[in-house]
């Protein structure tokens, strides 16, 4: 079996310190590394998981895994049992004898990931293989189910988010023998029902359910392993530049890069067409909104060797380094916050006019912090962004200021049910900063959310909000105000797959705040004959 | 407090500064491999949520040898970083001993073993 430490605590903390959340028991499980079959040893952490849920079921205890603790939300937190998983780090290449007859998808880009495999653990493994991620976070501290599960997107204006690269899941949502299950969507099959047996899950193709179980927020089961597709290995290059706001808002409004104002000299065709980025990036000085915009523009190119190393480079554009008593200081004096930030820009912004070259897990390197951090994401149409961009930097001067920056990521819309990179093309408005508490001097940063909500919703800016960050999530109605009825299909999908007392298990706080923890035993009747063929599978 | 204390005061402050300043490390990371985590070392900077081991000890060298070696046997697949720190302290021990009392201070974490 695997090996479990078990940890009584009292408490737990995220990655960011937005903690700390009172928890009873704490797991860390590793895999058994005595045995040799990798799929052997997969399957053997999955019965030593199905041993601890069988125990919280048996005790009345709720149970949650995490990885990284990356989420700045605590979605990832459980009140009574949390596991550990960042040491199940099992990688497998799928073969052509165990994909499904009739896939399209080429075995040499699948793979399965173990739950505990970071972002840098899969962009390195799969270099090896000359292969590469399609996208991913921007950062690559992240567990490959944490971030399917919260929905991470990078700013790949034509790929999606990482889950969108995701063609199959392996969930472990009980504690017996029929208790796991391999997902995939019906309509483009990936894996054969020979595979799931040697993984001892039992198959269900749905394009419903596993497009809500894309994005679960750990509430459809554990998370064991993710097929994923990748692509032959590709250099991004990158280029930092300023533009000018309204040039720099014409691409933000319409993707358009053929027919905008700016170009790059150097991706310009001898034709006069340009080259279209993989990439684009705008940070913004909210208290300073007249300047031009510094421009993150990303380019994919074929893959070479010898080109310089980037990553010396890379880690100038990190605004998380910036320490705590900046932000306590600020709370005290939030007059002098935009100068503050002024002087601290070129912390937080990358360098302009550097262009530099690597691979997607070079570019998007390690990051480190030296403080606390909050970060809100709001996932807007693109033909809305320079609206919301006003209407957030006005609230921003007239409500604060408050000490953070902000930018504007691109994102192609997911399929996941609750993926809130919704829109055709979203826009992700982002805050990023050092926290602070609020007091009579300055509003708190969830005030100031909650402000930004009624001002995007009175203005009729249809918004999502990044599951894994920071924001007021008990706002009133907030999911059917952000999903309409999306947020039911998935209810749906969730009480087709789980009984109550486990979906129960699998339930926590953020839950219950945002309103989807709720167990549905009548579900709509376009779906009773998927509950029905799921009941029946078996492996 | 009268203005000699205060005066004492700042002197062994500045000294203290001063002594402080002397003190440095140097981190050397990896640019490959993910550290091995620690879910209960929680830390603000680069060794949150790391597993850290740090070795400290004086290495009393004999008359021809040099320098010091540390071999370390727990990292089974390599380094993902070494931190080297030294003190005024150790600068002066060396100094005074003609290098033949060494202080080591090294903080390593090791790369996350792969499941191969």
């Amino acid at each position: 079996m695997a090996q479990i430490t078990t940890h009584h605590v009292t408490d737990w903390n995220n990655y960011h310190f937005n903690g700390p959340y009172p928890t009873k028991c704490l797991f860390d499980i590793d895999t058994n590394r005595t045995i040799v079959s990798l799929i052997d040893r997969y399957t053997d952490s999955a019965s030593s998981i199905q041993g601890l849920i069988s125990d919280s079921l048996a005790n009345n205890e709720r149970f949650r895994a995490y990885g990284s603790a990356w989420s700045l939300s605590n979605v990832a937190h459980q009140r009574d049992r949390m596991l550990f998983n960042a040491n199940l780090n099992i990688r497998l290449e799928i073969k052509d004898s165990q994909l499904h007859p009739s896939t399209t998808y080429q075995s040499e880009n699948l793979f399965l990931f173990q739950c505990g495999n970071t972002i840098k653990e899969i962009s390195e493994f799969l270099q090896k293989k000359g292969k590469s991620l399609k996208t991913c976070g921007a950062s690559n501290g992240q567990t490959i189910a944490g971030a399917i599960s919260t929905g991470v997107h990078g700013s790949s204006i034509d790929v999606g988010s990482v889950q969108d690269c995701v063609v199959g899941l392996q969930l472990i949502i009980g504690p017996n023998a029929n208790d796991r299950v391999y997902i995939e969507r019906e309509s483009r099959p990936a894996l054969s029902d020979e595979f799931a047996r040697r993984i001892q899950s039992r198959v269900i193709r749905s394009d419903d359910l596993f497009n809500a179980a894309l994005v679960s927020l750990g509430a459809f089961g554990v998370i064991h392993g993710v097929v994923l597709e990748a692509e032959d290995l590709y250099l991004l290059k990158r280029y930092v530049k300023k533009i000018s706001k309204a040039d720099a808002l014409q691409i933000a409004a319409t993707m358009d890069f053929a027919n905008a104002r700016f170009k790059l000299p150097d991706e310009v065709l001898p034709d006069g067409t340009v080259n279209r980025p993989f990439h684009y990036k705008l940070y913004i000085n909210p208290y300073n909104a007249s300047e031009d915009f510094v421009t993150e523009i990303i380019y994919k190119k074929p893959y070479r060797t010898g080109y310089p190393n980037p990553v010396p480079f890379v880690q100038n554009a990190i605004f998380k380094d910036i320490p705590t008593w900046v932000s306590a200081f600020a709370a005290k004096h939030k007059r002098i916050i935009p100068r503050i930030l002024d002087a601290l820009k070129s912390e937080a912004f990358p360098k302009v006019d550097d262009t530099i070259e690597g691979t997607l897990g070079e570019i998007f390197w390690d990051t480190s912090q030296s403080s606390a951090a909050f970060g809100c994401g709001f996932g807007i149409d693109i033909a809305d962004s320079p609206k919301a961009l006003d209407l957030f930097i006005d609230l921003m001067n007239d409500k604060g200021p408050i000490p953070g920056i902000l930018s504007m990521r691109f994102v192609k819309a997911s399929e996941a049910t609750l993926g809130f990179t919704r829109f055709p093309t979203t826009c992700i408005l982002e805050v990023d900063g050092v926290p602070w508490k609020g007091n009579q001097n300055m509003i708190s940063l969830d005030d100031f959310l909650t402000d930004v909500i009624k001002t995007f919703k009175d203005s009729g800016i249809a918004f999502t909000l990044h599951w894994g960050k920071n924001a007021p999530w008990s706002f009133p109605n907030l999911i059917d105000l952000m999903y309409g009825n999306a947020d039911d299909k998935w209810k749906d999908m969730r009480s087709i797959l789980l009984s109550k007392e486990i979906a129960h298990l699998f339930s926590n706080d953020f839950l219950s705040t945002v309103n989807l923890a709720d167990y549905r035993v009548n579900i709509a009747p376009d779906f009773v004959a998927l509950r029905d063929a799921v009941a029946a599978s078996v492996v | 407090m009268g203005y000699a204390t205060v005066k004492n005061s700042l002197c062994v402050l500045g000294l203290l500064a001063l002594l402080q300043a002397c003190s440095y490390s140097v981190i050397v990371s990896n640019k490959n491999g993910v550290a091995q985590p620690d879910p209960f070392r929680q830390e603000l900077g680069f060794y949150n949520l790391k597993k850290v081991q740090d070795v400290k000890f004086i290495n009393r060298l004999s008359l021809l040898q040099n320098s010091v070696m540390v071999i370390d046997s727990t990292c089974t697949e390599g380094f993902h970083s070494i931190e080297y720190k030294i003190t005024f302290g150790d600068m002066l021990r060396n100094t005074i001993t003609f290098g033949k009392r060494k202080a080591v201070r090294v903080r390593i974490v090791c790369i996350k073993p792969s499941n191969q």
